[in-house]
């Protein structure tokens, strides 16, 4: 069940993400960057999907190991 | 090469950190004290981090990056090594405030003033933000890392692999003696340190960007501090807290990554702007909507595209408008602002439960404080400083 529950949540936050890219690019008058904007967004993309795979597994196996919410101490910076 | 070495440093750095809290109970109970000693070395940890930025960055500007970064890695070694010892509060307490000087050396101020000096200006605010997105996959990897460690032995001995861990940023401070080749790094080698400080503190926008840092701090920490216990008390499922940090992780490295590419394409202080908006209407969304799980898993979801975005737009600010020479010294000294907001985030959230007992209060001061913040960060002019623009029309004269 929390795996479903991700997966529309991630869903419906790459829509955000995308659109913001949509939006960014016809606002941009001039760019000076080297780095294309298909060649970023396609490993942008790659990394995220990645990333979603490598937290559903690790959630999945080791949340039942530890307390991931009692002990995972957060020092944002 | 620095983006290698300043990925890798902020990786490790930013893993060790986060992966503290593994200790709070088998370090409490070894020392026979409560979790209130353990709570309260973090604390002071968290503050030198953010007092140590502006005097590493001061070192790494005027020494290089590679010899501060290498200091603050010895200081953690020493740190981990003395707290793997530790028989009293007082070893607790001293062990993570030295990791806390430590930490600021290869922390944030060093690194992202070493990568800003070292790349082009047209991609400078997306590197920064791949340097930001490696440490916040340091804080997401580290902590099962640091589990595993403790399992198979016993905290103490967890402690000395850390070290090992931690001596591989050596190599890392190492490459980062390579920073400040770009042509953009020469821009205000004519000025001391000092009159860098006094340039900026003259600067309306330097002000500006550092009250503004302030409330990123204070809202992070909050959320990060209090979410889960807030979590418990709406009676949840108990899977909802782990995942909502581990998306709020997930996210991080996705936003930080986006809003870096942003950066070099739109105006940094707009995109500051809507983020700080885009958090208080998260969290009036939050206070407002019924808690159930799609609604809190997309609350700690969209947090997180917001979580650290805003250090490389901020940063990247900071070099584009008093140039990238000293750079550490200026985000270090903004950075500090950041950590007062920080403690205050986590101590106000606990005081004002205890008052009133609930967070609501909380959260309309984070959503009001998004917005004040939004309005300031509109108010900074994003145009170089007049020494740099001169010398840049001279430049083009010749």
């Amino acid at each position: 069940m929390p795996t479903l529950y991700v997966l529309i949540t991630f869903s419906i936050c790459w829509i955000f993400i995308e659109s913001t890219f949509l939006i960014s690019n016809k606002l941009v008058i001039e760019n000076h960057s080297n780095y294309s904007n298909d060649t970023f967004l396609n490993s942008f993309r790659l990394l995220a999907l990645f990333l979603l795979i490598g937290t559903i597994i690790f959630m999945s196996n080791l949340q039942s190991e530890f307390d991931f919410q009692k002990y995972y101490f957060v020092c944002p910076l | 090469m620095v983006l290698i070495g300043g990925s890798g440093c902020l990786f490790i750095s930013f893993g060790i950190r986060h992966s503290f809290g593994m200790y709070l109970i088998p370090v409490s109970n070894y020392l026979e004290v409560g979790r209130e000693t353990f709570g309260l070395a973090m604390a002071i940890q968290v503050l030198l981090i953010g007092m140590g930025s502006p005097i590493f960055g001061a070192l790494s500007d005027k020494y290089g990056s590679g010899k501060a970064a290498l200091l603050g890695v010895i200081l953690v070694m020493l740190g981990l090594t003395w707290m793997s010892n530790i028989n009293n509060s007082f070893d607790l307490i001293g062990s993570l405030a030295l990791m806390g000087i430590g930490g600021a050396g290869c922390g944030t101020a060093v690194v992202l003033g070493a990568v800003g000096r070292s790349v082009k200006k047209e991609n400078r605010t997306l590197f920064l933000g791949v340097v930001m997105a490696a440490g916040s996959l340091g804080q997401f990897v580290m902590v099962p890392v640091v589990t595993y460690l403790i399992q198979i032995s016993s905290w103490a001995d967890s402690l000395v692999n850390l070290i090992i861990i931690a001596s591989i940023m050596l190599v890392f401070s190492f490459i980062l003696s390579f920073s400040g080749k770009s042509e953009s790094s020469k821009e205000g080698t004519d000025q001391s340190i000092k009159e860098s400080i006094k340039e900026a503190f003259s600067s309306k926008s330097y002000n500006l960007l550092t009250i503004g840092f302030f409330v990123c701090g204070f809202h992070v920490t909050f959320v990060a501090t209090h979410l889960p216990a807030f979590l418990e008390d709406q009676s949840l499922p108990s899977w909802l807290g782990g995942w909502s940090l581990a998306l709020v992780g997930l996210f991080n490295i996705i936003g930080t990554l986006l809003f870096g590419r942003l950066g070099d394409r739109l105006s940094k202080k707009n995109l500051l702007a809507v983020l700080y908006s885009l958090r208080s209407v998260l969290f009036l969304l939050f206070i407002i909507l019924p808690k159930n799980e799609l609604s809190v898993l997309l609350f700690a979801s969209f947090l997180g595209i917001l979580w650290l975005s805003t250090v490389p737009l901020t940063s990247g600010i900071i070099s584009d408008v008093f140039g990238s020479y000293y750079m550490s010294t200026l985000y270090g000294i903004t950075f500090f602002s950041h950590q007062i907001g920080s403690f205050l985030g986590s101590w106000l959230g606990g005081r004002i439960f205890d008052f009133y007992g609930s967070y609501n209060a909380m959260w309309w001061i984070c959503v009001a404080l998004g917005f004040i913040s939004a309005m300031f960060h509109i108010a900074i002019i994003e145009k170089p400083v007049e020494r740099l623009s001169k010398k840049e029309l001279s430049y083009q004269n010749e």
